[in-house]
């Protein structure tokens, strides 16, 4: 149960993680593999992040201290991106039953990320999906750090009905070493509110409403020489203005997102069903007071999620998961003086995933094998550069290792991982790719105490040119339960 | 406690499904905004290039005299495609004097029309004259219909080639070492003899285009008589340094520059200047008290043959203005660090902005990227020097 819990909060990291990132990108760096998937548990907290369920997701109290840090570097790239990402966190995290009702979750992770010969970009995101992207012209390194806190409450109020509060804050701020200096500074605030209501032992579903705001603010200072520096400011694909300001850029993006969820349990089968819709809204502007707009973006996605496990034996040692995620994704950005479109784009995006996790009889090995195809259809329309595409991006990873628990303290776990990514040579953005790399990690359990550190490598290599990235993740766990 | 439960159960599973129900219909009637129905990137310009030079008939049918095959070059105010170069749309026109272009963005943009018309001069010899037209377009309708009028290019062999006016990096707000420097570009001598050196109002005239004149506050004149005067002349590719104040400025701030060596000096006999040894170009109004100081970010400076100029209108302030006429410019010069600004002089002069980036203070200077290269568009003639090159060339 503990082991489970681990993976649970892991898996809660690092999908406050994403959430903090905000949209979802092509990331190939630094890609986790799927044994969290595998091992976390497949409900309504861990799956669909509702706080309600935090009640029943798991009956232990226990602390946890970690840190993790994400490292790549390479020139394998796109045009905004560094050289290299070097992205380190230490989290204290804690859940408490208060009451045979009532749990509590906290975490606060303070974040320290060193980025080096960031590409012009003086943007968080320079990816994000909105046409956006703030910059000056010169590569320089940047260095960001900040906490960020998150706390849920959950909380049974009858037998078959739970409520629950989340919320997520964070502060990041970076400065660049170089000209034009600039500092950015996020601020993130999320909420969720959420349902589950069981209708009988099989069927349990879940609602989650969750308001954010995210508010960025670059702060251009005058240089060392008295000058003011040459900001461009991007409205899509290569077209700009060009500002001699040292005044500051803002940036909100706030919106909503609605979730409702369905837990389904059998004896030997689970699974989850999600439909959610997320909507966003950003301005950016300069002058905080007079608001002189850059423009406007909105971006609306539907997406479904659903992930199935099935028990291959009665101890439940062995089993299959099937998952699949679909994503819709129509956006738009306006111009601020007429709100005519500079861009528009319909995304779809699926993910499927196949994965097996076998126990094998009578001895202290297990296998596992995980399969994730993601097939991405952008249509892109940037009505400013007149450029227009339609093509498809992809990425296959296939993952397969074993476990072995050599005594009722320790457990190793190795593995390796392969990854196909195909672009359409109309993006632009990294080329085709073939990706490898290897995992290891070991626990170690003393009573109340466990322990882990895990190290996971891998190296990208373009198949189109000589370019490479390489990365390197590691950490170390440290859990007592109470 | 079972029954308390039962007791709840109805009421939160009516509530539940309320919920739930208000979930999945809000993506059907959600507060998101609709998308725009009109493009940017789409817009259209037909412009009809007018000669008003007398070198090109009038074609009675179409009531003007269309300039034919003229080239046209629409250059955004608002995009660039490098920091240095604004997006800029290129065409010719066809034998209406009709150019065309589309695909455009939004905004405001710098047309420039430019034509060269063979003629045959009394002798009978061939010769061209170049006929230009200059003016600020918005376009913020899908098709927008404008005329630009052609009319005889002004040239001259002899241009401001350098402005340094932001002054030396220093805390003291010493700026005193500006100075403007002049470029014989022809291979002939050419000569200094009553031209005028001025500096503009100083503020965004919006009728300004459409004005034969450019007002003006200063007027410093260089010796002799305008035009005919032979007495100063400056040898085929020569440089001519005209400083604030001829002397070392180092000797007061050491970053500034040493202009003892200048080859004039710009002199003001209406007020207690110390006349420094080089020969003055010296101030043409009495009512002027101020040395030949120009701006530290956004200014500009005209060259005239110093024919003609009279008193114009007096502003608000009491600022007597005088105007220059524009046949009388040899060569004009508009800079500011923000190329966004609105411009202060008539883009018949200069459509651009030389100095862009240049902060005050920041011991930068401006110079034509080679010398005499002009195309009376500051935005391509200029680049920002880190160092001023007084009385020679960066390259």
């Amino acid at each position: 149960m503990n082991r489970r819990s681990l993976f649970g909060i892991a898996l809660s990291l690092l999908l406050l993680s994403l959430t903090f990132g905000g949209d979802f990108e092509v990331t190939p760096g630094g890609q986790l593999t799927a044994w969290q998937w595998q091992s976390a548990q497949i409900n309504l907290y861990e799956y669909a992040r509702n706080s309600a369920w935090l009640q029943e997701n798991d009956s232990t109290n226990w602390m946890i201290i970690s840190t993790h840090s994400d490292n790549s570097w390479g020139d394998l790239r796109r045009f905004w991106d560094p050289y290299g990402e070097y992205r380190n966190a230490l989290t204290f995290s804690g859940q408490k039953h208060i009451s045979p009702t009532q749990t509590f979750y906290g975490a606060i992770t303070y974040r320290y990320d060193y980025v080096s010969r960031m590409n012009q970009a003086i943007d968080i995101q320079p990816y994000a999906l909105d046409p956006f992207v703030i910059s000056d012209s010169t590569e320089g390194d940047f260095s960001f750090n900040g906490p960020t806190v998150h706390v849920v409450y959950g909380q049974q109020i009858s037998s078959r009905l739970w409520w629950g509060m989340g919320l997520d804050y964070g502060i990041y701020r970076g400065l660049k070493k170089v000209y034009s200096m600039p500092e950015i500074i996020r601020r993130k605030i999320k909420l969720d509110v959420s349902l589950a209501y069981q209708l009988n032992s099989h069927f349990t579903f879940g609602l989650s409403v969750r308001p954010y705001d995210t508010r960025d603010n670059t702060k251009i200072v005058k240089q060392p020489d008295g000058t003011e520096p040459l900001i461009l400011r991007y409205r899509g694909e290569q077209v700009f203005t060009a500002v001699v300001s040292k005044s500051d850029r803002f940036a909100i993006y706030n919106g909503t997102e609605w979730q409702s969820q369905v837990m389904v349990e059998f004896s030997r089968l689970r699974g989850m069903l999600v439909l959610g819709y997320y909507y966003r809204w950003t301005e950016v502007y300069d002058n905080e007071r007079l608001r002189l707009h850059d423009g406007f973006y909105q971006g609306e996605h539907y997406y479904v999620n659903t992930l199935w496990r099935y028990a291959l034996n009665e101890q439940k040692n062995s089993f299959v998961t099937l998952g699949y995620r679909f994503r819709y994704i129509g956006d738009w950005a306006e111009e601020p003086v007429k709100k005519w479109a500079i861009y528009r784009s319909f995304q779809r995006r699926h993910q499927m995933r196949l994965g097996l996790f076998k126990t094998l009889h009578s001895s202290p090995f297990a296998v596992y094998a995980d399969g994730v195809f993601d097939y991405w259809l952008p249509d892109r329309r940037d009505y400013l550069a007149h450029l227009y595409r339609e093509a498809s991006i992809s990425n296959l990873q296939i993952t397969a290792g074993g476990l072995w628990h050599v005594n009722p303290y320790f457990t190793l776990q190795a593995g390796v991982r392969f990854d196909q990514y195909r672009e359409s040579a109309v993006w632009h953005y990294f080329g085709d790719f073939k990706s490898w790399g290897g995992e290891c990690k070991a626990s170690y359990r003393y009573g109340a105490k466990l322990f882990q550190v895990y190290l996971r490598y891998g190296k990208e290599q373009s198949s189109v040119s000589d370019f490479t990235r390489n990365g390197v993740i590691f950490g170390v766990r440290l859990k007592q339960t109470l | 406690m079972q029954n308390t439960n039962l007791k709840f159960r109805l009421p939160w599973l009516k509530l539940f499904f309320l919920l739930g129900g208000l979930v999945l219909l809000f993506p059907l009637n959600r507060c998101a905004r609709q998308a725009p129905t009109e493009t940017d990137g789409s817009l259209s310009l037909r412009l009809i290039v007018a000669d008003q030079s007398g070198l090109i008939p009038v074609k009675e049918s179409l009531g003007y005299a269309p300039v034919a095959g003229a080239k046209a070059e629409l250059k955004s105010r608002n995009y660039y495609e490098s920091p240095s170069t604004p997006k800029t749309y290129h065409a010719v026109s066809d034998s209406d004097g009709v150019v065309l272009f589309s695909g455009l963005p939004l905004g405001e943009y710098t047309l420039t029309v430019q034509k060269t018309v063979p003629i045959v001069d009394p002798k009978g010899d061939e010769d061209s004259i170049t006929v230009r037209g200059n003016k600020i377009v918005s376009l913020f309708e899908p098709a927008v219909t404008d005329t630009v009028k052609a009319k005889l290019a002004s040239k001259s062999a002899l241009v401001i080639n350098e402005i340094y006016y932001a002054g030396p990096k220093n805390n003291a707000y010493y700026f005193y070492d500006q100075f403007v420097e002049l470029y014989n570009s022809a291979d002939t001598t050419v000569y200094l003899d009553g031209l005028i050196l001025c500096r503009g109002r100083g503020y965004h005239n919006p009728k300004m285009d459409s004005l034969d004149y450019v007002q003006v506050i200063y007027v410093y004149q260089f010796p002799g008589v305008p035009k005919t005067g032979r007495d100063y002349p400056v040898a085929p590719h020569q440089f001519v340094v005209i400083a604030q104040d001829a002397i070392d400025h180092s000797q007061f701030i050491k970053t500034a520059l040493d202009l003892s060596n200048a080859d004039w000096e710009f002199y003001n006999p209406y007020y207690s200047e110390i006349d420094n040894p080089a020969p003055n170009v010296v101030n043409a109004i009495p009512d002027n008290s101020t040395d030949f100081m120009i701006n530290l970010v956004h200014d500009f400076v005209i060259l005239a043959d110093g024919s003609d100029y009279y008193p114009g209108e007096v502003s608000e302030h009491g600022y007597q203005y005088y105007h220059v006429p524009i046949r009388t410019i040899l060569d004009g010069v508009e800079y500011s660090a923000n190329p966004n600004k609105l411009k202060e002089l008539t883009n018949q002069v200069d459509a651009g902005f030389a100095g862009v980036g240049i902060s005050k203070y920041s011991g930068k200077s401006t110079e034509r990227r080679r010398p005499g290269f002009d195309t009376n568009n500051s935005s391509l003639d200029f680049i920002v020097l880190d160092h001023p090159t007084p009385g020679y060339s960066h390259e």
